[in-house]
């Protein structure tokens, strides 16, 4: 199959599979609703691919305006050590894996915090990013180049690529957290019963459209938000992991083989709780995404080793 | 709740993959960047500083090492149609079946054509895959040391051209790694012009990808 001509499969359905595409089509208008599919249109896009505009380095940035307030980085929690389920049946036939302490911030980034990096950084500024390492969608809810609009250090930045996140993280010392970390770190083994619940049908997929709810579940949930007020906080947005392209194909499937199928849509069957669709929404997601991939609901948070 | 998925929903997920893809990357700077075949008429050969684009891959810094221990950043590659593939030496079936379709394309490609072309396997396994490995994967798979260039790089470095790449990958039974099978198409500015996801035993359509970037812009 070629990427190239996604539309001729998508096109020409079996019958078998009409609810199937149903149900993907439900997922991805919810997640177009969230904000997922909120990009220009191609025509715009392929002209600006094609116009070999020289990179950044080759242009003098503007200077930064002096009286931008500098944002300090969020104030890091630590992360015990402790023990991360997979998503899938696969590698670990659902057994859980150890994952090591470290820290992470407990918020995500925020525009204030975003912009101090920007204005010493003029190459990941609006306007001066190159297409390879962000969409034309990056940032595109300021206002402009230094001024992120209102509410800039309580929201979280989102529209920005991959390459935006680890650049910030890395001029303050940190990196982005490993997909197995966030998942350690934001979601809570036994409080599934929480989340809101979509039923599998006979086929064990999934069968009803997600709720709102189902998707801010899907961000994240602090294991210990109700009791320790130092701890991190999720829920707001998506957020990029350092090796969100990362797999973890289950052995046995009956799709391992054929390949590309069981590489990027997480089948409900195959996950170890075939009802955690905050789970299946996450996998999902992660594995669409490109490395300059600029979303409306997608943001991120920084992680640092333990000392 | 049965313990492997049935043909109902095989099908199923492959047009959730199918829709998925269609709408972010139909979405994407990276599909677009699949269409196009626009060509301009510029110098086949290439000055050393000459500009490189915003879409170009050899933006990337990072430094790569050939099976003949010599480094190399992407950009080095600036000038001609590199088709590019993602592997490890200890994979047991995919990526064997992914180089010979390379392979198959690079037969099909007119003598012209294939001479100007050049064709890369980047490791995903840095660990076991040193260029001494390299060395001998390209003999054992009778790969032209005049066109092909097998690299090493770090972890990292392998993350982030994957994550460019939109390949997937990630640790499997024992040494075994799961992957994206991805077959990628640059021009000679290192521009995406095509890719293909999986083996589809389809070398024309390669080919006609690889002509068409053989007459896009090489440079400038």
């Amino acid at each position: 199959m070629s990427v190239r001509e996604p539309s001729r499969a998508a096109a020409a359905p079996s019958r078998q599979g009409s609810r199937g595409g149903v149900r993907a089509l439900a997922l991805l208008m919810t997640v177009a609703a969230l904000g997922g599919c909120e990009q220009g249109p191609l025509l715009p896009a392929l002209t600006r691919e094609t116009s070999g505009k020289p990179a950044a380095s080759q242009r003098a940035p503007a200077p930064a305006p002096a009286h931008l307030e500098k944002a300090a980085p969020s104030p890091l929690a630590a992360i015990p050590a402790g023990r991360y389920r997979p998503f899938y049946k696969g590698t670990t036939q659902g057994e859980s894996i150890a994952v090591g302490p470290f820290l992470l911030e407990r918020t995500p980034v925020s525009r204030a915090q975003f912009l101090t990096f920007v204005a010493a950084s003029p190459k990941f500024r609006k306007g001066s990013i190159q297409p390879l390492f962000a969409e034309p969608s990056y940032l595109s809810d300021w206002r402009s180049e230094f001024d992120p609009g209102a509410g800039a250090s309580s929201q979280p930045v989102t529209f920005v690529s991959w390459f935006a996140a680890r650049a910030y993280c890395e001029s303050h010392g940190r990196r982005l957290p490993t997909m197995i970390e966030w998942e350690h770190a934001a979601t809570v083994e036994g409080e599934d019963a929480a989340a809101p619940k979509v039923e599998p049908t006979a086929d064990g997929v999934p069968g009803s459209v997600a709720s709102e709810a189902a998707f801010r579940f899907a961000m994240g949930r602090s294991r210990a938000q109700t009791k320790d007020a130092q701890a991190p906080v999720f829920g707001e947005v998506w957020e990029w992991t350092s090796d969100f392209n990362s797999i973890f194909v289950p052995k046995g499937s009956v799709n391992a083989k054929s390949g590309d199928s069981s590489l990027f849509c997480g089948d409900g069957m195959r996950a170890v709780d075939a009802t955690d669709y905050g789970g299946f929404l996450r996998h999902s997601f992660r594995n669409s995404l490109k490395a300059n991939y600029t979303l409306k609901n997608l943001g991120f948070r920084c992680a640092k080793d333990a000392s | 709740m049965t313990a492997g998925p049935t043909p109902r929903g095989g099908a199923g997920s492959r047009r959730l993959l199918v829709l998925l893809l269609a709408a972010f990357g139909l979405t994407g700077a990276g599909a677009a960047a699949l269409l196009v075949t626009r060509s301009r008429a510029q110098p086949a050969e290439l000055a050393a500083d000459a500009p490189i684009s915003g879409s170009s891959l050899y933006q990337l810094e990072a430094e790569w090492t050939t099976a003949d221990a010599k480094p190399l950043r992407l950009r080095d590659l600036r000038g001609r149609p590199r088709v590019v593939s993602m592997i490890f030496t200890r994979c047991p079936s995919a990526c064997p079946t992914l180089v010979k379709e390379m392979q198959a394309l690079e037969r099909k490609l007119p003598e012209a054509v294939r001479e100007r072309t050049g064709f890369v396997l980047i490791s995903i396994d840095p660990d076991h895959d040193t260029p001494e490995v390299l060395r001998a994967y390209g003999q054992k798979m009778g790969l032209d040391k005049d066109r092909w260039t097998l690299l090493r790089g770090s972890a990292e470095d392998v993350r982030e051209l994957a994550a460019t790449l939109g390949f997937s990958y990630g640790k499997g039974e024992g040494a075994d790694i799961a992957h994206s099978k991805l077959i990628t198409v640059l021009n000679g500015r290192g521009e995406i012009v095509h890719q293909q996801l999986g083996v589809v035993n389809d070398p024309e359509r390669l080919a006609a990808a690889v002509d068409a970037a053989e007459r896009a812009p090489t440079g400038g």
